[in-house]
């Protein structure tokens, strides 16, 4: 069995369990807990362990979806699930500009543990206050566009959308994997 | 596409910032809230108004202008009698149509010298930039379609970066920047090994050096003998500068490694992430993706 394993990170409240429902087969498996502390204020319930869904094509191929916990005082749980990690996407929400600085560390956190390919998902592009995916990759401290990450617009309650984005993903790998391998020709 | 929002929010450390990677041109318009009072900085206008605005051009501060008022840098040559009456009543009808900034307009006919002109940018932006980083919770707007007013500005600039070190330095009340601090066991990574012109203090250039991802903000505080919360200060200072990113300290094993022979309580797949996904795989991925989408 070849299986792909995908971390879905982010912020709180940018919407992680959601994008794995909308796109996993299984009945997603979370660890959905009452939320106490101040992300109560963005919504009732939070992710503290993780959450995972599955989508299975043909016999012998899977991809498995993580999604981490949104907030710091769970990293632990960012560390394990990264580092058995094909590739990982960072979703921010456009109109949280608070949050900006925490996906930064998120992102930080990820890249020094796992050099796979990301994809940075923004999500409440819609909002009013969103800020714009240029802007925000300035904010997340990418000045050079040839150096980001693909960056995309998703709705994170809309299958299509979140499938879509799994394909700029696949198509980043697949780009990724291009490179090395001419590395390591050259 | 303006951008707006509110400095408990996005403070105004991370907006200079933000203005300075993207090499911004536009006006920020900030504005206090209700009932808070930021005492201006020594101005020879009277104007105080609830409202600043502080033009960039490609990433550099410009011009600082508390309220709506127009002329206010020509209201300040003109009480400062730098100028004869005749030369100002001829300038006045020149305002709306400079070709180049005020003061560098001035300068260039000898009007005014450089130190005047210094003098007038420290009056109006540095005396009022340091008290605007005192503002925590006021709305900002930053809006890249205006045309900024040649009549506002003195020709002298500075990028957003050294007015953010010189605010940051000058900064009293840090309450509103306590979440945005790295924490203590953090470590800090310098981007390079140059300083790019910018000229650290001591202390900050201490910490700078130290800044190679190793040592944590706690072990650097008790490095230099400073107190933990003097270098997550510093370490704000020069992360909102660029010279630095926060960190977390690389783990000395991999977390799973860790667990030994004991049982591990989470299996994440069966996938090993040093090998990456065979093209066969991806291929296959992508087609059933395009077919589900």
């Amino acid at each position: 069995m070849e299986i792909m394993n995908l971390v879905i990170t982010g912020t709180v409240g940018a919407g992680k369990s959601t994008y794995i429902r909308s796109v996993s087969e299984i009945e997603v498996v979370d660890t959905d807990r009452k939320a106490t502390d101040d992300v109560s204020d963005l919504k009732q319930n939070t992710t503290v362990a993780m959450d995972f869904g599955t989508l299975q094509f043909g016999d012998e191929m899977a991809l498995h979806i993580y999604g981490t916990p949104g907030q710091v005082r769970f990293d632990f749980m960012w560390e394990i699930l990264i580092e058995r990690a094909h590739a990982y996407v960072l979703l921010i929400a456009a109109h949280r500009p608070s949050e900006f600085h925490h996906a930064r560390r998120i992102m930080n956190f990820m890249n020094r543990r796992a050099q796979i390919p990301m994809l940075i998902g923004i999500t409440h592009s819609d909002c009013e206050g969103a800020w714009s995916s240029e802007d925000i990759a300035l904010a997340l401290g990418y000045q050079d566009m040839t150096q980001q990450p693909p960056i995309v617009l998703v709705n994170a309650e809309d299958g299509e959308s979140v499938t879509m984005s799994l394909i700029a993903l696949v198509e980043h790998c697949m780009r990724s994997n291009t490179a090395a391998a001419e590395m390591v020709g050259a | 596409m303006s951008l707006a929002g509110y400095l408990s929010e996005y403070s105004l450390a991370e907006i200079f910032h933000f203005v300075r990677d993207g090499n911004k041109t536009g006006l920020l318009s900030l504005r206090k809230p209700l009932g808070m009072s930021i005492e201006p900085a020594r101005r020879s206008t009277t104007s105080n108004s609830d409202s600043y605005f502080l033009s960039f051009q490609g990433g550099r501060i410009m011009s600082v202008i508390n309220g709506l008022e127009h002329k206010t840098l020509f209201k300040t040559i003109e009480q400062r009698r730098w100028l004869t009456p005749e030369q100002i009543s001829t300038i006045e009808t020149q305002l709306s149509l400079l070709p180049q900034p005020l003061g560098t307009y001035l300068k260039s006919r000898n009007l005014i010298n450089t130190e005047q002109l210094t003098l007038l940018f420290n009056s109006q932006v540095i005396a009022p930039i340091c008290k605007l980083f005192e503002l925590h919770d006021g709305q900002f707007k930053f809006d890249p379609n205006v045309r900024l007013d040649h009549a506002e500005m003195t020709g002298i600039s500075l990028t957003a970066q050294e007015i953010s070190l010189l605010g940051l330095r000058m900064l009293k009340n840090w309450s509103g920047l306590t979440a945005k601090l790295p924490a203590p066991e953090f470590a800090l990574q310098r981007f390079s090994t140059e300083l790019n012109g910018l000229r650290l203090d001591s202390q900050e250039f201490k910490v700078w050096q130290l800044a190679l991802g190793e040592m944590s903000i706690s072990q650097i505080a008790k490095k230099l003998g400073l107190e933990i919360s003097k270098v997550q200060k510093i370490s704000f200072r020069l992360s909102s500068i660029g010279l630095v990113q926060e960190i977390s300290v690389e783990p000395p094993q991999p977390a799973i490694d860790r667990m030994g022979d004991a049982p591990k309580p989470i299996c994440v797949g069966g996938g090993n992430a040093n090998t990456p996904m065979s093209a066969s795989f991806l291929g296959n991925l992508m087609g059933f993706l395009k077919k589900k989408g």
